[in-house]
């Protein structure tokens, strides 16, 4: 969401091109010299009464030319325009026809033709720079947007400038290959590109027929209505997927599969193409895996360490004023990344619902290369002797000897479970045990963080409350994970861990 | 201006190449590359678009090749930046030699320094060393970079070179100088996705995933680097090698090491000295030289002995 606004902040536009927009939409008939006056000063939220002032005209002659500016707006956009809306008509139109942002040289000349007013030669400019009247494509590249592509205005001039130059214009498929070099960038991404194009296209194609060659549904008259019936029905559950923020943690994936499915087999016999009509996507709302990558890497520690390979040109330089003469030059290690992260998760009971998730964090975390030599382990409630290496506690490794292995200074862990607070209730013996397990370890590991799935709300009174008051605690959403992380660099203010007596 | 016209007659198409035996400037062997068409357009777009092309694909499947290729069939001059891990940005532009300069600083002072070597002293450019990417830069003719394995390196180095991937410039930090790119290069990467790379970094670049090739392609890049093969025999061992891929992928999966096509050229380059009788025999019976192909103890117990058992049966 928040990158929409950006997207929509970059339809900033000056005065010279709201003026260029509104004459090109009045098919070139240019406003008057009052008109422009009128326009111009309304532009920068003027009054009438102020504008009647700096031009020396009297207030009611003013706000005449005003309103019957207005009038004319109003019939050339199609829409009821005033003093209060013009400037949002002119952007949203902008917006929905593409006229300008890819081609400010454009938008430099037409201030220029502006000028020379008695050539009413159309503004060309537009029509060269703009490849049809509309922005191409631009539903695919929002869409795209809101799941989440790192995609940018510069990242779709480059498509319009690759369209430009001749690429993808031959056919659909020609199409689809351009726009997936140009925008994505995974494997995964590529799943939700298909997705998406296909919806976009194919919709195109049905109401303006322009790719003759796709597929056969004119042919199959008896499937098109199923088909369509499943394409409406996925937009729906697509709709809920990919727009809903889902603030509730409970709404597990899962469900969202399940529904595909049951929408899947009611609506459709022919399984091809229904299955082509979902996605399956494992993205997990709180937080999603781009942004625990994104998250990821700040935690970082950089040390100077192994060969000395780097020349330390201040030491050298005053080992040469001490002794006179270079002797040998000062050498020291490179800096590299060192932060060893020792993952704890929670499994199984009441982390079930959260074993997604806990695989997503796990997984971001070793390809973000951030482990070091420390490393994931697994328990079950709150660890008690033995941590185990996989998933399903079955490669024991006992707490002591994985201490040993630390390296003290540079090592941070961060938890991830319940803390009891997703059944709710209360373990006197619970809190003791975590208790004890972080005495154990405050020797070794410098900084302590848990993250919880439970909403803060759902910790008072829980095992979670207690817990959280041992070792800071932060929910499971983006800021949460940004603040843990924060606290393993070292960098949050309450960084000092302070374990029970 | 003459370099946008220079830029727009570069047209990558993938039929130029290289005879038998043909070596280059250094000396290595060319070898033929046959791409998919899909690819072909991928790389046009990013001589057109400037932009780095990101290619990741199995490994083994051609992804440093390609560059080589493109630069050979458009007569460019290449330029190789093999990542370590222990690389930094800044080493690809340029590596400044400060002892040499205060060697010779010391060597002046005591005047054994010969007037030419005084001279040198005050070029800013006596000390600097360049790198690929730099001489890339400074280079007049548009030249083909390739950044190998960029995966290798520390997860900050792709964002350290997005000013010089971006701009086209680079700034020398030892003299202050400014360097802006002659010609754009075109710029090739690789990555075998051991670590994700940054956002940001991935925003800038064009992406292709290299799929493996089909059984018509494999057919043809064997012909293509051995000519003259019986097709009876590439037939033979393709299927062959096709049969045991297919096996690594039900057992490991879409993400395990699986045979490759660089490990079928070894293989191939191995058995085409034996008879082809004797390989067409012995082929259906067990794997022959599985040390070319197998490349672990789990993977040479399961697949090569597999087979040999189901031959004695």
């Amino acid at each position: 969401m928040i990158r929409h606004q950006s997207f929509e902040g970059l339809l900033e536009i000056t005065i010279d091109q709201a003026l260029a927009i509104v004459e090109y939409v009045m098919d070139d008939e240019h406003l008057n010299e009052l008109q422009e006056i009128v326009f111009r000063l309304s532009w920068e939220r003027k009054s009438y009464q102020e504008i009647a002032q700096v031009t020396n005209i009297p207030p009611n002659y003013i706000r005449d030319v005003g309103s019957q500016l207005w009038n004319q707006l109003s019939t050339s956009f199609g829409e009821q325009v005033g003093k209060a809306n013009f400037q949002s008509v002119i952007k949203r139109y902008l917006k929905r026809n593409q006229v300008i942002i890819n081609r400010n040289q454009a938008i430099g000349d037409i201030p220029k033709l502006l000028e020379g007013r008695q050539d009413a030669c159309p503004p060309d400019a537009f029509m060269q720079t703009s490849i049809v009247d509309e922005l191409p494509l631009i539903e695919l590249f929002t869409q795209l947007r809101e799941a989440g592509f790192p995609l940018g205005i510069s990242e779709y001039k480059l498509l319009l400038q690759a369209l430009h130059k001749g690429f993808g214009t031959i056919n659909r498929d020609s199409l689809y290959r351009l726009c997936k070099t140009l925008w994505v960038k995974s494997d995964e991404d590529k799943r939700l590109f298909d997705y998406h194009f296909e919806i976009i296209i194919k919709d195109s194609q049905e109401t303006a027929s322009a790719i003759p060659e796709e597929q056969d549904i004119s042919q199959k008259t008896e499937d098109y209505d199923t088909i369509e019936t499943a394409t409406a029905t996925t937009e729906l559950t697509t709709e809920t997927i990919i727009h809903a923020p889902q603030p509730e943690l409970t709404a597990a994936i899962e469900d969202e599969v399940q529904a595909a499915k049951a929408v899947m087999q009611a609506t459709n016999a022919d399984e091809q193409i229904s299955y082509k009509n979902f996605i399956l996507t494992s993205e997990y709302f709180p937080v999603t895996r781009r942004q625990m990558k994104q998250s990821w890497r700040y935690l970082r520690r950089p040390v100077r360490e192994g060969p000395l390979v780097e020349l330390n040109v201040e030491a050298t330089v005053n080992q040469i004023g001490r002794q006179g003469i270079l002797l040998n030059p000062v050498m020291m290690p490179r800096r590299v990344n060192q932060s060893e992260l020792l993952l704890l998760i929670d499994r199984d009971g009441s982390m079930v619902p959260f074993h997604d998730l806990s695989e997503r964090l796990a997984e971001t975390a070793v390809r973000g290369g951030r482990l070091g030599n420390a490393g994931i382990y697994y328990f079950h409630n709150c660890p008690v002797d033995y941590l185990y290496r996989d998933p399903y506690h079955l490669e024991a490794a006992k707490i002591e000897n994985l201490l040993a292995k630390l390296r003290p200074q540079r090592c941070a862990m961060l938890l991830f479970g319940d803390a009891g607070a997703a059944r709710g209730g209360y373990s006197e013996d619970r809190v003791k045990l975590t208790a004890l397990f972080l005495k154990q370890i405050k020797a070794k590991v410098r900084y302590v963080a848990w993250l919880n799935p439970m909403p803060m709300s759902r910790w008072e009174g829980t095992t979670a409350g207690e817990v959280a008051r041992l070792v800071p605690m932060f929910e499971m959403t983006r800021g949460g994970l940004q603040n843990a992380i924060a606290l393993l660099r070292g960098k949050s203010q309450n960084s000092v861990f302070v374990g029970s007596e | 201006m003459a370099e946008i016209l220079n830029r727009e007659g570069l047209k990558y198409t993938g039929e130029v190449q290289p005879q038998p035996g043909e070596l280059d400037k250094n000396g290595q062997l060319l070898y033929p590359y046959l791409p998919e068409p899909d690819l072909v357009e991928a790389v046009n777009l990013a001589i057109q678009l400037e932009r780095p092309l990101l290619i990741k694909g199995e490994p083994g499947c051609g992804k440093t090749r390609l560059a080589r290729a493109v630069a050979y069939e458009l007569g460019l001059p290449y330029e190789a930046w093999n990542i370590k891990s222990t690389s930094r940005a800044k080493d690809g532009l340029y590596t400044y030699d400060a002892v040499g300069r205060l060697r010779d600083a010391q060597l002046a002072a005591a005047g054994r320094l010969s007037d030419h070597k005084i001279h040198d002293i005050d070029q800013p450019e006596t000390y600097i060393k360049w790198g690929s990417l730099g001489r890339a830069f400074l280079n007049e003719q548009t030249t083909v970079v390739i950044i190998d394995e960029i995966d290798k390196a520390d997860i900050d180095f792709p964002n350290d070179l997005l000013l010089e991937l971006d701009e086209q410039r680079f700034v020398i930090e030892e003299t202050g100088e400014k360097k802006q790119a002659k010609a754009v290069p075109i710029v090739f990467i690789t990555s075998n996705d051991e670590k994700d790379l940054p956002d940001a970094f991935l925003r800038r670049c064009l992406f292709h995933f290299l799929e493996f090739p089909k059984r018509q392609q494999l057919i043809e890049i064997i012909n293509a680097h051995f000519t003259a093969s019986p097709e009876r025999l590439v037939n033979a061992i393709i299927d062959r090698f096709l049969e045991l891929r297919e096996e690594m992928r039900k057992d490991k999966g879409e993400s395990g090491k699986k045979v490759s096509t660089s490990e079928l050229m070894d293989w191939f380059r191995v058995l085409r000295h034996y008879p082809e009788d004797q390989i067409l025999a012995e082929l259906s019976q067990k794997l022959l030289y599985p040390g070319v192909l197998l490349k672990s103890w789990d993977d040479y117990n399961r697949y090569a002995k597999e087979k040999r058992i189901g031959g004695s049966l």
